[in-house]
């Protein structure tokens, strides 16, 4: 479980987050979509504790920057950076041996297989190309089990294949209890994953709904959006 | 034409309006021309000092030496992937543009001489030391500066136009690449010529690095034979060098713009190449895009798996596995077989130059020089690169336990080549074991200094943006820790001065070790927050 009080994060003078306040239960995916600039990527990030904040942030009870809560989360980066140096099969050995994990040969090369990268585990990091680093940050990113997920637009630069697989493994996790929050400015490529929405304008949120509340209503996850996200941010509420 | 006039315009203004704008800029400019300025005072202030200059010919053969270097390199790596002449923005908005590539071409040509000048002038730090040794005036210290800006310009020019000509042939690559290196061994055949047939002494190294030979022989000889000239007075032979230049630059861009009116591919993949690793630089992530082919097959993957590591200590044996697949030996690599040459250069030149010195006392300045060197090769550690990834933030183990796991090999690198270099120093010097051992020491513990500095300009200036304002922060601070072990060493050396050298320096090679281990300490927690440090 993911909980975020008053999450404020400052640039110089530049407010990108606002004092949000959300929660992402076990088992649900929620989604932080928003214009280029809203404060998605930082939010994400100082969820995964790179960033200095103002503000509280649990991942499953554990403040976020605690040894305990980095044990529990998993975080795929906007921009994925490989060792140059080590071999796809290595990547998995170093979380692997990084984070303390058990008998996880068997899950790695199940990953790999489904990212598609098991024939090319012994290929350096460096000769991957965009969509395959992305595809080792997965990975990565899944190996340890994690009860909480953070994913900072996945999807770009990821093939087809790629796309269904994640979002299966999405699935997967959710269906095991995992908490899963996906940054994206792209609605259509999370259309058939969300349970809740997070939309987010100018640092803040500017709504949250839940896909029931959405068919309820009538009202189209796009629908929102553009009328928060062109009708000024502050029209839906929370 | 208007609209490159425009651009050219509002760029000039644009940089100008930045830097007001950003008070640690304007500061670092305003440092700078301030030295320049008490440089160019103190020159003209100080009375003729009677003191006893290096050779001239000396500074001749170190910059066309620095020549070749940077020329050799220059031209190498523009043959694999064109030139540098243009950015990602040219390319986005200028190259699909309706404006002539001839324009544009001129364009790119001007922004990137005016570049090179501005990046050469960091040289004028060094103008003080050329001035104190060496009978050269603050305006023969300018020219070696324009000149050296204008070589550069000059082979990126002619790369330009070789790489059009080559793009695509691997005969005619490698056809180019023998003539660069043709042009290279011949200056080193030169060298031999004449250093043998003057006796093959210390003194033959004079006439044989400042010979007229060596002036004729493209595109180096050319630039030191013209700037020489100039600085000796001798115009008829300095504008004649000037004009062969002049002429080979003026044919290099015609030629190119008559025969490759299509460029912009070939300053393409240049371009991208830049623009991604600046986007790389600036997020401080390692640049893992778009790779030259070539580059690809020159890492022997060997052994796979890391084999060991729990916990925090799984970076330390992830750094052993990456050495390995840059070097066969681990630790000692290209970077050990570099500063083992420059110190049994710079001790064979010491001993052979300068009178008074002992084989001891060579070996002592070599450390020297070899220690500055190594300050500006640690920020390429291991620990520097792991910062860039998110790894080192996420790994669920104490950030202390994690910063000194990722710092060990940049530690330990240091103390191993100084084992290494120092025992080859030596034997070839047959110098006190006891006074490499002192080197080696001082090596290895400037190596730890360096590291913890490094770490604590991560904590003290990390969120800063502007690198140069870090740069020369970070050396102000290591001069102030490094102060107090030098000048305590400095004491026993007077107090005792019967006493072994590596006496003498145990007391610097403690305050080292003993403040980098205060520095690691404090900076602990270091490892918190990305944000620390991006």
């Amino acid at each position: 479980m993911l909980e975020v009080h008053g999450l404020t994060k400052k640039y110089n003078k530049l407010l990108a987050n606002d004092n949000l306040d959300f929660t992402v239960n076990d088992g649900e995916i929620a989604v932080l979509a928003g214009p280029n600039g809203a404060g998605k990527s930082t939010a994400i990030k100082c969820i995964a504790g790179l960033l200095r904040f103002h503000g509280d942030i649990l991942i499953c009870g554990h403040e976020n920057k605690s040894v305990e809560a980095k044990r529990s989360f998993g975080y795929i980066p906007e921009m994925p950076a490989p060792m140059e140096m080590l071999t796809v099969g290595e990547h998995m050995e170093f979380i692997a041996r990084a984070y303390r994990l058990q008998d996880w040969r068997g899950r790695a090369d199940d990953l790999l297989e489904r990212m598609e990268l098991y024939d090319k585990r012994d290929k350096l990091g460096k000769e991957l190309s965009k969509g395959m680093q992305q595809k080792i940050s997965i990975c990565c990113a899944l190996l340890p089990q994690p009860k909480m997920l953070l994913l900072d637009e996945p999807l770009v630069g990821l093939d087809p294949h790629a796309i269904k697989q994640l979002k299966e493994m999405l699935f997967e996790l959710r269906g095991g209890g995992c908490s899963i929050l996906e940054s994206t400015h792209m609605l259509d490529s999370v259309r058939d994953v969300w349970d809740k929405a997070l939309i987010m304008m100018n640092g803040r949120i500017a709504a949250v709904r839940t896909r029931d509340e959405v068919e309820k209503s009538g009202e189209s996850l796009e629908e929102l959006f553009f009328s928060i996200t062109e009708g000024g941010g502050n029209g839906a509420g929370q | 034409m208007k609209a490159v006039n425009y651009l050219i315009r509002r760029q000039v203004k644009n940089f100008i309006k930045d830097i007001l704008h950003h008070p640690s800029k304007l500061l670092l400019y305003i440092f700078f021309i301030a030295f320049l300025v008490f440089v160019f005072i103190d020159t003209v202030k100080s009375p003729a000092k009677q003191r006893d200059f290096k050779d001239m010919r000396l500074l001749q053969g170190i910059f066309l030496v620095l020549l070749l270097f940077l020329g050799t390199q220059n031209a190498l790596s523009s043959l694999k992937k064109g030139s540098a002449i243009f950015s990602m923005p040219d390319v986005n908005f200028l190259f699909v543009s309706p404006v002539s590539p001839k324009a544009v071409l001129f364009y790119g040509l001007l922004k990137q001489m005016a570049g090179i000048l501005l990046s050469f002038v960091f040289m004028a730090f060094y103008s003080g030391t050329l001035l104190d040794t060496f009978p050269i005036t603050l305006g023969g210290v300018a020219l070696l500066i324009i000149f050296m800006a204008l070589f550069i310009f000059s082979v990126q020019v002619f790369s330009l136009l070789t790489y059009s000509f080559v793009h695509g042939s691997q005969k005619r690559t490698a056809a180019a690449r023998a003539l660069i290196y043709t042009a290279l061994g011949l200056n080193v055949l030169v060298f031999i010529i004449i250093f043998c047939r003057n006796g093959r002494t210390a003194a033959a190294i004079y006439p044989a690095i400042s010979s007229p030979y060596l002036e004729y022989i493209p595109l180096a000889g050319w630039f030191q034979g013209a700037v020489f000239a100039f600085i000796a007075g001798q115009m008829a032979r300095a504008a004649a060098f000037t004009a062969v230049i002049a002429v080979f630059l003026i044919i290099s861009i015609i030629l190119f713009v008559k025969t490759d009116v299509d460029y912009y591919e070939d300053v393409l993949e240049t371009a991208q190449v830049r623009f991604e690793a600046a986007e790389a630089a600036k997020d401080r992530r390692a640049y893992t895009g778009r790779r030259n082919v070539n580059e690809k097959g020159k890492v022997r993957t060997g052994r796979t798996g890391i084999g060991k590591g729990c916990g925090a200590n799984t970076f330390f044996y992830k750094h052993i596995c990456e050495a390995r697949r840059r070097s066969r030996f681990v630790f000692a690599d290209t970077t050990t077989a570099v500063m083992l040459t420059v110190n049994l250069i710079s001790y064979f030149i010491i001993l052979n130059v300068s009178a008074g010195f002992t084989s001891d006392g060579a070996m002592l300045v070599s450390a020297g020089i070899s220690i500055y060197i190594l300050f500006f090769m640690n920020g390429l550690g291991d620990w520097t690169r792991e910062l860039a990834k998110p790894y080192i933030y996420l790994v669920p183990e104490p950030p202390f336990k994690k910063l000194i796991w990722a710092s060990m090999t940049t530690i330990i690198k240091p103390a191993l080549d100084g084992v290494v270099i120092f025992a080859v120093m030596c034997a070839a010097a047959r110098a006190n074991p006891l006074t490499g051992l002192f080197c080696a020491l001082l090596y290895a513990s400037c190596g730890f200094l360096f590291t913890a500095g490094n770490v604590l300009a991560q904590r003290l200036f990390g969120s800063m943006s502007n690198r140069g304002v870090i740069m020369l922060l970070y050396i102000f601070m290591l001069i102030i820790i490094m102060a107090p072990g030098a000048a305590l060493s400095l004491a026993v050396r007077d107090a005792f001065p019967q006493l072994q050298v590596i006496v003498r320096g145990l007391p610097a090679v403690g305050w080292n070790v003993a403040v980098s281990c205060l520095v690691f300490y404090f900076c602990r927690n270091l490892l918190s927050f990305f944000s620390d440090i991006s």
